[in-house]
């Protein structure tokens, strides 16, 4: 490279390099500036109630590692054990903010919520109204809107303490738990919008601990996602588990990561089925006066496993596995829609905005009767399923002497 | 073209600007001007009064817009070297002149004030809670003051700069976002008739009539005769960011969107992709920023040169510094809080803006046209 020795270009140039690092020392946040080693980076939040009704909020906080520059480096697998990468702390209050305000005075740094993925609320919590911590979390500006939210069965608190084996916190089991869609995929902005909205209700995941393997610390192990916590208004107010939950996923359009275990008419074993392809449809319709949703399910899967001596080459019994998994389907989302619209009168599925959105006029003229027409909303329901893969086998396998038929 | 010399002659015959911009970086300038803070609050208030018509506003207020720099080429048209102020003396008269030139003395350094007390504000909320509102104000204010000193030319150049990548990372942010969008979110259109999108649109509308800034800069314009084409372009640009912010937050939102503040940052907040594309606000800030930068710079430059023009000073440049310090001062006295800008913003400002930016402005212009005519007569 040639150099210039022009003195005009080197001032030019010396000058420009002396007011970027002018610039630099300028840009460090003026009276903001906060040091990350002065900072208690929260990961997840619980929220519980107390006896007396007072706010207990619960925080999983990250404990950076010293070993990094210490421990010449061999911090994989071994060396650390997961129980040494975040703490818990725990404050009481009147409400949530007391609670919060408590809990920066029990720490020596800055508590900064930017980071807190996960947001876990009691039951007992949740049963009392969760408006205020809602209006918390999108009021107070470090949190993020994109935080899931989870409905505990035990204390909140007992699932952000737990110190999870396989991730670096039970935080992160739950981000990934959210993302990979086990439960319903709740945000607090969802969560608001759907408690807002039209609907005035909502379905959180619903979390329970996995009982520690023998031996093991009581925290050494991982909440995962069992059921449903349906919200009416602000409140929750009901449980579900499986069939039923996976009856409401189908109805939200949410369900993932299933498998169906299907017997066909007249076969004592059962075939299994994977879909991967499952979409709900609503559609409105008000003719005379009656208001009808038309719901349709459609799903797609593969086999994945056959003990019937049925042969999936054959159409006719594809088709009769089809029907049987129609049934099952059937006595999934036939329960869920009595239980929201008959029993617990609560508009979990979105009908009165998809009334709204494609029946305009009738709802307009019909708004103020909603909560009389909802009940008597009739629920048409229609199914259809496809088998369209049946794995890597065509016939039954394991079946002793199958091999043998070919000489029949 | 009639030009009447004599007329034209009584007021300033120098300009005070010898810089010259093009059309094109005319029309870009505007962008940031009229987005940078609309951006903001825009879907916020658009959303209370329309509903899920709210993209429906931005399209009526862009008429708004359209009117204005229909009166800013008219009276551009009828004096093409002058500005609104000088071309005011020239229609009114000394005194009338000067009195209507007046206002917009008092007028100017008013919304520059409102301007950079809105980008404070955000700064201070979403970025910066701990840091004085003077020393974020005042940096911001002496960078533009820099700017504008500079001349038109630099500041054109700088619109054009930051106008690329404003429009470049709004873009890329939106996209980010299409997996959490709903568009069914977008029905039913017109609920309750057009009306309510209508009421939406005077937030809007009283944003695009700061297309009148086109009366100031037009005679510092070298091809004038690409000005129209390319100012109309420049409305169309901002509408579509408009209309496109609005369906963004519509669809992420839904009817919370009226419930935020500043519902654009918070869907930059929600941007979440592959675990690690995230907590992205700080880049929409500091794209934010360019484009305040631009609108901050372009009018203070245009109350410095409307107070130069009016009391006839030879340059403008020894005025940029006071004039500045005087908007810091204004934003100081615009509003105590927050929540009064917010209020601003949804009701007083927009009849006060359309008043001073259209109405005003229309008023000399019919003046002007009638006593060009009458003029016309009488030397026929």
């Amino acid at each position: 490279m040639r150099i210039n020795r022009s003195p005009i270009r080197f001032i030019r140039i010396a000058s420009l390099f002396l007011s970027l690092s002018t610039a630099a020392m300028l840009l460090q946040g003026c009276w903001d500036r906060v040091e990350i080693n002065d900072l208690a980076i929260i990961l997840a939040t619980g929220i519980d109630v107390t006896d007396k009704q007072r706010v207990h909020i619960s925080v999983q906080i990250f404990i950076p590692r010293q070993s990094g520059s210490s421990s010449s480096g061999s911090n994989g697998g071994s060396a650390g054990s997961p129980s040494s990468v975040t703490m818990v702390q725990t404050a009481d209050g009147d409400n949530i903010a007391e609670a919060m305000n408590r809990l920066q005075r029990k720490l020596s740094r800055h508590v900064f919520w930017g980071h807190c993925e996960a947001i876990v609320i009691g039951k007992d919590a949740a049963s009392s109204g969760i408006r205020q911590y809602l209006d918390f979390l999108l009021r107070f500006p470090q949190i993020r809107e994109h935080a899931y939210v989870y409905v505990s069965e035990q204390h909140a608190v007992e699932t952000i303490a737990l110190l999870p084996p396989l991730e670096r916190s039970s935080a992160e089991v739950l981000r990934e738990m959210g993302n990979m869609k086990l439960g319903t995929k709740v945000t607090v902005l969802n969560l608001a919008e759907s408690i807002d909205g039209l609907s005035k209700s909502a379905v959180l995941s619903r979390l329970k601990i996995i009982p520690s393997a023998f031996g093991q610390s009581k925290y050494a192990t991982m909440p995962y996602v069992r059921g449903l916590a349906l919200f009416k208004n602000d409140r929750y107010i009901k449980s579900i588990a499986e069939p039923n939950s996976i009856g409401m996923l189908i109805m939200l359009n949410q369900l993932e990561n299933i498998v169906f275990t299907v017997k066909p008419e007249g076969e004592k074993t059962f075939i299994a089925i994977q879909p991967s392809n499952i979409t709900t449809d609503l559609t409105p319709k008000v003719v005379n006066g009656k208001w009808a949703m038309d719901i349709n399910v459609r799903m797609r899967g593969q086999v994945i496993l056959n003990s019937t001596n049925l042969s999936l080459l054959d159409s006719k019994n594809l088709k009769n596995i089809e029907a049987a998994w129609t049934e099952l389907i059937k006595g999934m989302v036939e329960p869920v829609l009595h239980l929201a619209q008959q029993e617990l009168k609560t508009d979990f599925f979105g009908y009165a905005l998809t009334f709204r959105r494609y029946q305009a006029k009738e709802w307009a003229k019909n708004k103020e009767n909603w909560e009389k027409i909802y009940p008597n909303v009739y629920s048409n329901l229609s199914i259809q399923t496809r088998i369209f893969g049946t794995g890597k086998s065509n016939d039954p396998q394991g079946i002793p002497g199958q091999a043998d038929k070919r000489n029949k | 073209m009639v030009v009447y010399t004599n007329l034209e002659m009584s007021g300033v015959d120098v300009m005070i600007e010898h810089g010259k911009i093009s059309a094109a970086q005319l029309s870009i300038i505007m962008v940031p001007t009229v987005l940078a803070t609309s951006i903001l609050s825009v879907p916020s208030i658009t959303m209370t009064y329309a509903g899920q018509d709210m993209w429906l506003s931005p399209i009526w207020a862009s008429i708004l817009g359209l009117m204005s720099m229909w009166v800013a080429f008219g009276l551009s048209k009828l004096y093409p070297k002058s500005t609104l102020i000088e071309s005011s003396v020239l229609i009114l008269g000394k005194w009338g002149g000067k009195l209507f030139g007046l206002l917009y003395l008092l007028f100017l350094p008013h919304i520059t004030g409102v301007i950079i007390r809105q980008y404070g504000e955000f700064i201070v909320r979403s970025a910066l809670p701990q840091t004085p509102l003077f020393a974020i104000v005042v940096s911001m204010v002496l960078v533009c003051a820099i700017n504008v000193r500079s001349g038109i030319e630099v500041v054109g150049r700088t619109a054009q700069i930051f106008v690329a990548i404003f429009i470049l990372f709004a873009a890329f942010l939106f996209v980010l976002l299409i997996r959490d969008l709903h568009p069914e979110q977008i029905l039913p259109i017109g609920e309750a008739g057009l009306l309510p999108s209508l009421r939406g649109s005077v937030a809007p509308g009283a944003w695009f009539t700061e297309y009148i800034l086109l009366a100031f800069l037009l005679p510092y314009v070298h091809d004038r005769h690409k000005a129209l084409h390319k100012s109309l372009l420049s409305i169309l640009a901002v509408t579509l960011s408009m209309v496109i912010t609005n369906f963004v937050c519509l669809f992420l939102m839904g009817d919370l969107t009226d419930s935020f503040q500043y519902p654009v940052m918070i869907a930059a907040r929600y941007i979440s992709i592959a675990d690690f594309m995230q907590h992205l606000e700080a880049i929409v800030i500091a794209i934010w920023i360019a484009g305040i930068f631009v609108k901050i710079s372009i009018f203070i430059y245009v109350f410095t040169l409307s107070t130069a023009e009016w009391l006839e000073l030879k340059a403008y440049r020894s005025l940029v510094l006071p004039l500045s310090f005087v908007c810091v001062i204004f934003t100081y006295w615009v509003a105590t809080s927050q929540t009064d800008i917010v209020k601003l913003y949804g009701t007083s400002a927009n009849v006060y803006t359309i008043v001073l930016l259209l109405v005003m402005p229309s008023l000399l212009l019919l003046t002007g046209a009638i006593k060009n005519k009458w003029f016309k007569r009488r030397s026929a």
